[in-house]
């Protein structure tokens, strides 16, 4: 049992290894297949994926709806670019501006979970909505002068490279994926299944959802830092209600629970909205009616869906798979 | 020697009277039958015995796995795990979309020892643990025929392994005291009998006081060492099965419902 498991988390680091090196050559400008502008498109998408896996754990494996990660992802972005600014872009203080950004989402997150996480189902992804607004109107309100209020904060070093995001994607993953296949991960997966029967067998309800929401915050604040120094330039608008819904949406892409799904599901959105740019008008319009009709096969009710279902059931099962062990 | 005493308790759902005035007395190692027409509040002691509602008004004190005589009454259903207590459920409540092994290890989780981050590092006490639940859980899948089953998803077991799931996920939480509600409901006659030795199996192994609640009154009176009788949140007898058989008011509680 113990070389499976050895023998798989090599597999593991091969694949992260491989995937790193052919990224890279693709960038390369003799190559060009990434050409810069795509480059800018992938590190998004790397971020997408940590916001992506972070909420997924909340709300795909805990159950717990959450519609305010981007406000998390603000506190992430904010404290971040606050400490790269103030000390310098080094490697060591990038780092240390992740960690600073990541713990202090998942602080806030903790903070907020105790309260919030008493409610369930609609009521919870109310609450969290509220909250995500309260966070985004509390930095652009508290002193100007440090956060910069609506103008938000520029001239943030652009200290996020493709290295960056790619560990931090990948790192994100690891963690996940780890803390899934747990004991912790399983207690999870039992609260979202079933909370009385969980309680009923020794799971501390309370401990398992906050667990959950600081972990996923945690990733969510990652992400902000990543993104602050992507982009240069942050305002509180940027970590709205629509962007939590962009990552919910990843993450019901992909499926609940599946965090294979979820990685798949952030890399497609991607590269649908890069296929489409060059139909402006209707771009929303297709890609709205796209998600649509990609939620109706996933999970449609009429005969026809069901059918199709049936059809295209080998590839799912496949990719179900793929997730599990 | 008594595990479990109850006392004085009561249980209103607004004007709803579900239980009233309690009294219940059960002692180590017992197999003890807890009858009653339907809505007659059989199911609601067992939530106000483990923690999912909480009492009106009474006592519950419990003599837990140490020997430590505790008032259990008000603790939370994850308290009570923690002090030796688990069930199973009258409409079937697993966790659906985890493996039949896995259902088994939520109930060993309260009993880890290491910390999320020796999790996240895959640190040896957390692969010693893991391995140590993977022995234990798998060892009492055979003892109730589900081993060759351990990777399928609960959800895809028929009906009677469901039942026997619960109950193996009950034990796999360590506790000394375990209440089933309605265990052989929706079983055939044979099914039922092999439950039957099983329960008895179960518990000798375990070292297990049972209490159960059941329609089948064949499976109650040949199963069960003693029975109270529970009749609009009332106990109207107690007894002997042959005692509670021949009690005039528990045959009219009855007959008032054949009628259906
Ligand atoms: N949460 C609740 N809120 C309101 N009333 C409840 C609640 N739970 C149970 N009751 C009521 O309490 C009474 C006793 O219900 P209970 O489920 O304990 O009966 P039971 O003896 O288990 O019956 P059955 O044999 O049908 O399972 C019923 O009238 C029921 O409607
Ligand atoms: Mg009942």
């Amino acid at each position: 049992m113990k070389n499976k498991s050895i023998t798989k988390s090599l597999i593991g680091l091969v694949s992260v290894a491989v995937a790193y090196v052919l990224i890279k050559i693709l960038m390369l400008p003799q190559v060009n297949v990434i050409n810069p502008f795509y480059q800018t498109i992938v590190l998004k998408m790397f971020i997408d994926i940590t916001l992506a896996l972070g909420l997924n754990l909340i709300t795909g494996i805990t159950g717990q709806f959450s519609l305010g990660h981007a406000g998390f992802m603000s506190i992430g972005a904010y404290s971040a670019a606050l400490f790269v600014m103030k000390t310098s872009d080094s490697l060591l203080n990038v780092l240390l501006a992740a960690l600073i950004g990541a713990c202090a989402a998942a602080f806030i997150g903790f903070l907020i979970g105790i309260p919030t996480l008493r409610l369930k189902g609609d009521y919870l992804a109310i609450a969290t909505l509220g909250l995500g607004e309260i966070i985004r109107i509390v930095v652009q309100n508290v002193d100007q002068n440090l956060l910069g209020g609506a103008a938000g904060l520029s001239g943030i070093p652009l200290y996020t490279n493709f290295e960056v995001v790619f560990f931090g994607a990948v790192i994100t993953f690891i963690v996940i994926r780890n803390l899934l296949k747990s004991s912790f991960g399983r207690a999870c997966i039992a609260v979202r299944e079933d909370e009385i029967a969980a309680e009923s067998m020794g799971i501390n309800l309370t401990n398992i959802k906050i667990l959950a929401f600081v972990v996923g915050t945690f990733f969510a604040g990652l992400a902000g830092a990543m993104y602050s120094g992507y982009v240069g330039v942050i305002q509180p608008k940027d970590f709205g209600f629509m962007k939590s819904i962009d990552i919910l949406m990843i993450v019901v892409l992909g499926g609940l629970g599946n965090i294979w799904g979820t990685v798949i599901a952030a890399i497609a959105l991607n590269v649908l909205s890069v296929a489409l740019q060059d139909f402006a008008e209707v771009r929303m319009i297709i890609y709205a009616a796209l998600l649509v009709l990609i939620m109706l096969f996933k999970s449609g009710e009429s005969p026809l869906f069901v059918k199709l279902r049936r059809i295209f059931s080998l590839p799912k099962l496949k990719l179900s798979m793929f997730s599990k062990k | 020697m008594s595990v479990l005493k109850v006392r004085g308790l009561n249980k209103n759902f607004g004007g709803l009277k579900a239980v009233s005035d309690v009294n219940i007395t059960v002692n180590q190692g017992e197999l003890l039958g807890l009858i009653g027409p339907n809505g007659a509040g059989k199911t609601t002691i067992f939530n106000l015995l483990t923690g999912v509602y909480v009492p009106t008004t009474g006592t519950v004190r419990l003599k837990d796995v140490d020997g430590n005589k505790i008032n259990i009454n008000g603790m939370k259903p994850h308290i009570t795990a923690r002090h030796g207590i688990s069930r199973t459920f009258q409409n079937i409540r697993l966790f659906k979309n985890l493996s039949v092994v896995d259902n088994l290890k939520i109930g060993m989780h309260k009993n880890i020892r290491h910390s999320i981050f020796e999790a996240i590092l895959r640190l040896p006490r957390f692969i010693r643990d893991e391995k140590m639940f993977e022995q234990q859980a798998m060892y009492i899948l055979s003892l109730v025929g589900l081993q060759d089953k351990h990777a399928e998803f609960a959800m895809n077991l028929p009906y009677g392994e469901q039942r026997k799931l619960e109950i193996a996920r009950a034990i796999a939480t360590g506790a000394s005291v375990i209440f089933l509600d309605e265990p052989a409901a929706g079983m055939n006659p044979s099914e039922t009998e092999d439950l039957s030795k099983l329960i008895v199996k179960l518990k000798d192994e375990f070292h297990l006081t049972v209490i159960l609640i059941e329609h089948d009154m064949k499976f109650v009176m040949n199963l069960c060492e003693r029975i109270y009788v529970l009749d609009f949140g009332s106990i109207i007898a107690e007894g002997l099965p042959a005692e509670i058989q021949s009690n005039k008011r528990v045959i009219e509680a009855y007959l008032g419902e054949q009628v259906e």
